[in-house]
């Protein structure tokens, strides 16, 4: 990975397909590509001190499973709280074209509270959504001029705020 | 590392075209094939993209599966971190993960959907009192 994010989200795709490789290793069954895939970038952006985050709809599933399955999971990553201005950038996604969960993800990443630090938003999301990603890259001038536009009329800290990456996690193992 | 359902090779040869053929299937299924060739010794080598993308590493052991599709290239290895959860486990916490696991994966796969998609967020505008402001520093 050339790109090596400080503060990245992890979304619902990767974790659960990391959490679907540990019950196939609970099962001594073999794992699917993809999730080796993701489980192998999952285990690439564990290393400190770059910071792990999940949406807080993931921590609610996570919190719902098995504690021995689960409980990992939830003690390697951190939960992004709802920020202010949040549903609005997810509102102002959609209206170019993202799907609904794309947007609350990509609106996470930009929106979400690290309120230990305390943060907002995150460098990078990374993704199984190959169709976000791509959506994201093609429309990226178009959704960073929107962001701006937005942020502009903001107060500190939000106006200070960058347009994160969007990564898959095949780009990420691939060489670059 | 592919369940392509390819038709095998043939007298340890890819042919072009089949290779071809396979790959047009296999990219529509979203799957990436790659052509490999066997030398003289019976050793293919793996391309490095392809080692890097899964995390291979010298000495890590794939799995040569005589299979109905053909003959498959599978990657049984484990990532570091999967690995250390699993030798962090007793005997009896491995038995109630294998417990919890078969459950899980005695879901269909619109259970397992349905499962993953509890807690949906909604983006009205008047769901937007959960939203917090930041702390004044």
């Amino acid at each position: 990975m050339s790109f090596q994010p400080h503060s990245v989200l992890c979304d619902k795709g990767v974790i659960r397909r990391v959490y679907e490789r540990r019950v196939r290793v609970a099962l001594g069954a073999p794992p699917t590509p993809a999730q080796v895939e993701a489980a192998n970038v999952y285990a690439q952006l564990c290393a400190p001190p770059r910071r792990l985050y999940i949406t807080a709809q993931t921590a609610h599933i996570l919190h719902r499973r098995p504690p021995l399955i689960a409980a990992p999971l939830l003690a390697e990553t951190h939960p992004l709280r709802k920020g202010r201005y949040l549903r609005r950038w997810a509102r102002r996604l959609r209206e170019l074209t993202f799907a609904p969960e794309a947007a609350i993800v990509v609106a996470y990443g930009s929106f979400g509270f690290d309120l230990r630090i305390p943060s907002v938003g995150v460098e990078a999301i990374v993704t199984t959504d190959q169709r976000l990603a791509t959506h994201f890259h093609a429309r990226h001038a178009e959704i960073a001029h929107r962001f701006r536009d937005m942020i502009v009329q903001l107060p500190a800290p939000y106006a200070a705020l960058t347009l994160l990456a969007v990564m898959t996690t095949a780009s990420i193992l691939a060489p670059a | 590392m592919t369940q392509e359902s390819c038709a095998p090779a043939e007298n340890n040869t890819v042919r072009g075209r089949d290779a071809r053929a396979c790959g047009w299937r296999a990219e529509a299924k979203g799957w990436h094939l790659e052509t490999l060739i066997v030398d003289a010794e019976g050793k293919i080598i793996i391309p490095p993209a392809v080692l890097q993308k899964r995390g291979l590493q010298p000495g890590d052991a794939v799995a040569l599966v005589e299979a109905a599709e053909g003959l498959l290239v599978y990657q049984g290895g484990i990532d570091p971190k999967t690995l250390a959860w699993w030798q962090t486990l007793s005997d009896e916490e491995r038995r109630l993960a294998e417990a919890e696991a078969r459950r899980y994966a005695a879901l269909s796969d619109a259970e397992c959907d349905a499962l993953w998609n509890e807690g949906a967020e909604t983006l009205d505008a008047d769901a937007e009192d959960d939203e917090l402001e930041l702390p004044a520093p």
